[in-house]
């Protein structure tokens, strides 16, 4: 456990670097939120509902929304993945005494507590200045069950993106799987608009993927519009259980078949 | 041979690779269908090597050198064949072997690119699970061997060439390895450089007695380190034994390159040695190593409109190409 520790030091110090870079990284995500807000208070312009969603609701969901974008998705997983696959880095890993899976999910687990630090301050700050203006409920359950649903989807976006870089083992170059796949997860995970604003037929499907787990429930938790209840904690965990599983044998199969190719 | 630590019999790998012709066309077509084919880049090789060996191997690009590295630290499972190091099946990757060697590569980078080296130091010391007085001994040891004192605590990205390679291979070192593996460690390095590193690694291999296998495209790297050379061409061994008895026969001449600033006739050339290409205003002449200061001398002294003039090793290609025509 100790080695992983060290990993996790590492890559948070990396991430210290950069400072500038990660200065732009955030005001992007200000500029996101700043842009929805904008938006969908010129939409809600006469007042009104769409769905169920009031201005208040909306403006509330994009800011948990972005929240957990910059804390579970802040990062390119299988970009960086495939490209230490690709470029045969993955060879330094395999005749060192560490395992590969748990070396790159704590050299990444760096970069997401760095991260938390920075969005919590600002989503903070955004819920002190519009909490009361849009008359929002703080409850000790509804956050911590929101924090621990937000860890729930790191691990799922980590785990589909890792699985997605390491398709690169059968694919050689996988970029635009890895555009393909972010574009339509998020969209599936609410990262676009409310999932109840879809069609039903389109959540029925979405109630077998894993993806609404990533955004929308810990968001509709924070929001108040989903009861806490035990299924909305045990699914996301039988997901995370059977991608772990399911990133374990591709990684098996696939180093079969990159030693067959010389790496 | 008894006492051997490592051992490789009839060892094979052959890989599978798509091929594609040259040209638009192909890639296209190369969209929709693959033919997969197969290279033999390792065949039936086979020997052994005993502790606190410095053996080099030597053969053109492609030859297998790398392939065979990569499977004796088990980057690669073999395709037939067995090989042992310290009584372990590299390719099981068991974490009780890989504390027990290193495997440097010249153009790969394993430290921490945006740190200093030395977190990536501490990192190793962690994976490796190496004690705490025994790390800081062989990392004041390495440094100071390596003269690196004011580097490590430099970020990687901006250090020199050189000078990462130094921390690589303090990196590598630092859990005492038995075996150590060396593919092309002084690679694009000055001529500095790869001296120091020449220089630090015959002082480890004697003070340590580390086993160490070392490729390079250096004939002087082999010169200097290894007794022993084993020449592979075209994934088969064709030479192995003392490095005296092969370059006695083969890399006892030097080669001599003069630019002239005019056109020159050959015959006014021939007197100097025998020439190998010669074009009207640069000619590369081969003269034995005991004659390499006399005719440098002679050349520079004469009337020639000599230029410019450069003195080298005979390739290692070439010296296999020898050694290859001959076995046939």
């Amino acid at each position: 456990m100790k080695k992983y520790l060290a990993v996790l030091k590492n890559s948070f110090q990396a991430n210290l670097i950069y400072r500038f870079n990660f200065f732009f990284y955030f005001l992007s995500q200000f500029i996101s939120f700043g842009i929805l807000f904008y938006i969908w208070t010129s939409i809600y312009y006469q007042g009104g509902k769409i769905g169920s969603y009031e201005l208040a609701d909306m403006i509330f969901y994009y800011l948990g929304a972005i929240f957990i974008g910059v804390v579970a998705k802040g990062m390119d997983v299988a970009w960086q993945i495939g490209d230490e696959i690709r470029m045969g880095q993955l060879n330094a890993f395999l005749l060192t005494p560490i395992n590969y899976f748990w070396r790159k999910f704590f050299s990444f687990f760096g970069g997401m507590v760095f991260r938390s630090f920075v969005a919590s301050l600002l989503f903070i700050t955004g819920l002190y200045f519009l909490a009361e203006k849009f008359n929002f409920q703080f409850s000790l359950a509804k956050i911590s069950s929101f924090l621990f649903l937000v860890f729930l989807s790191y691990l799922l976006n980590w785990l589909i993106f890792y699985i997605v870089g390491i398709s690169t083992f059968w694919f050689g170059f996988v970029w635009a799987l890895n555009y393909s796949v972010q574009v339509t997860a998020n969209f599936l995970e609410g990262g676009l608009i409310p999932l109840d604003l879809l069609p039903s037929w389109l959540n029925m499907l979405n109630n077998f993927l894993p993806f609404k787990y990533i955004i929308f429930v810990p968001v509709s938790i924070f929001t108040g519009r989903l009861e806490i209840t035990w299924s909305i904690f045990i699914i996301p965990l039988v997901w995370v259980l059977f991608l772990y599983l399911l990133a374990k044998l591709l990684f098996k199969v696939g180093l079969k078949k990159y030693e067959g190719f010389g790496g | 041979m008894e006492n051997s630590i490592i051992s490789v019999k009839n060892l094979n790998k052959t890989y599978k690779y798509s091929s594609k012709k040259a040209g638009l066309f192909e890639s296209a077509k190369h969209l929709f269908r693959s033919d997969d084919k197969i290279t033999e880049a390792v065949r039936e090789i086979n020997f052994e090597i005993g502790a606190g060996e410095f053996v080099g191997f030597i053969g053109p690009n492609g030859a297998g050198k790398t392939t065979t590295l990569k499977m004796l630290s088990g980057i690669l499972t073999p395709t037939s064949g067995q090989a042992l190091v310290l009584g372990y099946k590299p390719w099981e990757r068991k974490a009780e072997y890989q504390k027990q060697f290193a495997l440097v590569m010249g153009q790969k980078n394993q430290l921490w690119w945006d740190l200093p080296p030395i977190e990536s130091f501490v990192l190793h010391r962690e994976i490796y699970e190496i004690e705490k007085s025994s790390f800081e001994k062989n990392l004041e040891e390495l440094v100071k061997l390596l003269k690196v004192e004011n580097v490590v605590e430099k970020p990687v990205r901006q250090l020199s060439l050189g000078e990462r390679m130094k921390c690589e291979l303090i990196n590598a070192l630092l859990h005492d390895p038995k075996v150590l593996f060396l593919d092309e460690p002084t690679i694009g390095l000055d001529v500095v450089a790869q001296k120091n590193i020449r220089d630090f690694l015959i002082k480890y291999n004697q003070e340590k007695k580390t086993t160490i296998i070392l490729t390079s495209h250096y004939m002087r790297d082999i010169l200097q380190l290894c007794s022993r050379v084993v020449v592979i061409n075209l994934g088969k061994i064709v030479y192995d034994g003392l490095l005296e008895d092969l370059t006695i026969a083969y890399a006892l001449e030097k080669i001599i390159t003069v630019y002239f600033e005019r056109e020159v006739s050959r015959r006014e050339l021939e007197v100097f040695g025998e020439i190998d290409q010669f074009d009207g205003f640069k000619v590369v002449i081969k003269v034995p190593r005991e004659k390499l200061k006399e005719t440098a001398v002679n050349i520079l002294s004469s009337n020639l409109p000599v230029e410019d003039i450069d003195i080298g090793e005979e390739e290692i290609e070439k010296i296999v190409r020898h050694i290859f025509a001959k076995k046939n």
